[in-house]
């Protein structure tokens, strides 16, 4: 038997072993995402992080050594939450979104939850932001039907479109800014696979 | 809204509240900062090479404290406004 006829058949041998293998093993079946890290705010109250996963928001005050999750009531839907924000001025305040969950907020720094979704045309929130010096001002981008950038200034009593948005596919956060030249309160930033884009945040 | 002049994939940003002219992003290409409001960038990546940073935050009380977290739930730290980081750990 020549070299090469051996070295043909060892290396049958070691796919059949894979095939083997993988046959024996458990069945290929698709994992829900509820692990992968989706956002974090820095947490004034606590010194710490919060942290977003599509199945719960968790605080660390160890530097990442332990996360406690937050008491959030009722299942998620599938797609679970992917944004939070703490206000900067009133660091109890902390608002979470996702597709298909719309906006929770928390008045007590994560202890309890409501869903502040009034005037939204859907719970389809891509992107969260909340404004830097006003605690009852947030922005929120909405994808799907009524497609756009909304805002509450009533702490999510009432939401209103403001805006179309840039043109993108999607945004996947937003950011307010006081930087000085707005003809309101601020600016906004939306992050989105096609870059950056900046507005007034009175659109 | 208008386009600034950074055209990659952007998956976060976040405004410094005391310095609203610098602002941080992160995408698949890596951690950036501006000091003019998004008009020019720099790399702030020095340190997460090979990492893909998801999330950024910012702690408004330590000037230059920026943390960024990578989408296996690594978080990381840097004290010099992104010019080096290590590893989160009080």
């Amino acid at each position: 038997m020549s070299l090469r006829t051996l070295l043909s058949l060892a290396a049958a041998l070691f796919v059949a072993l894979l095939a083997g293998c993988a046959s024996s093993g458990p069945p290929l079946v698709a994992v829900a995402d509820n692990k992968t890290l989706k956002a974090i705010s820095y947490d004034p109250s606590s010194g710490g992080l919060l942290k977003v996963t599509p199945a719960e928001v968790s605080r660390s005050r160890d530097g990442g050594a332990n996360w406690q999750p937050l008491p959030l009531r009722g299942p998620l839907p599938l797609s679970g939450l992917s944004q939070i924000s703490v206000s900067w001025k009133s660091p109890k305040i902390i608002i979470t979104s996702g597709p298909d969950a719309g906006v929770l907020k928390s008045d007590d720094g994560g202890q309890t939850w409501t869903g502040i979704n009034t005037g939204m045309p859907s719970k389809q929130v891509s992107a969260l932001a909340a404004h830097t010096l006003l605690p009852n001002t947030f922005f929120a981008s909405v994808l799907g039907t009524g497609q756009g950038v909304y805002k509450t200034e009533n702490g999510g009593g009432t939401w209103k479109r403001m805006d179309d948005g840039p043109p993108v596919s999607r945004i996947d956060a937003l950011a307010h800014s006081t930087l000085p030249g707005s003809m309101n309160t601020g600016w906004i930033y939306a992050a989105s696979p096609e870059g950056l884009y900046l507005s007034m945040d009175c659109f | 809204m208008g386009r600034l002049s950074i055209s990659t994939q952007i998956k976060t940003v976040t405004v410094d509240p005391e310095r609203p002219e610098r602002v941080y992003v992160a995408g698949p290409t890596g951690v950036f900062k501006s000091d003019d409001a998004g008009q020019t960038w720099q790399s702030a990546s020095g340190g997460l090479e090979g990492i893909e940073v998801l999330a950024l935050s910012l702690d408004p009380a330590k000037q230059d404290r920026v943390f960024a977290a990578a989408a296996d739930g690594r978080v990381f730290t840097s004290d010099d406004g992104g010019a080096s980081w290590r590893p989160w750990a009080k």
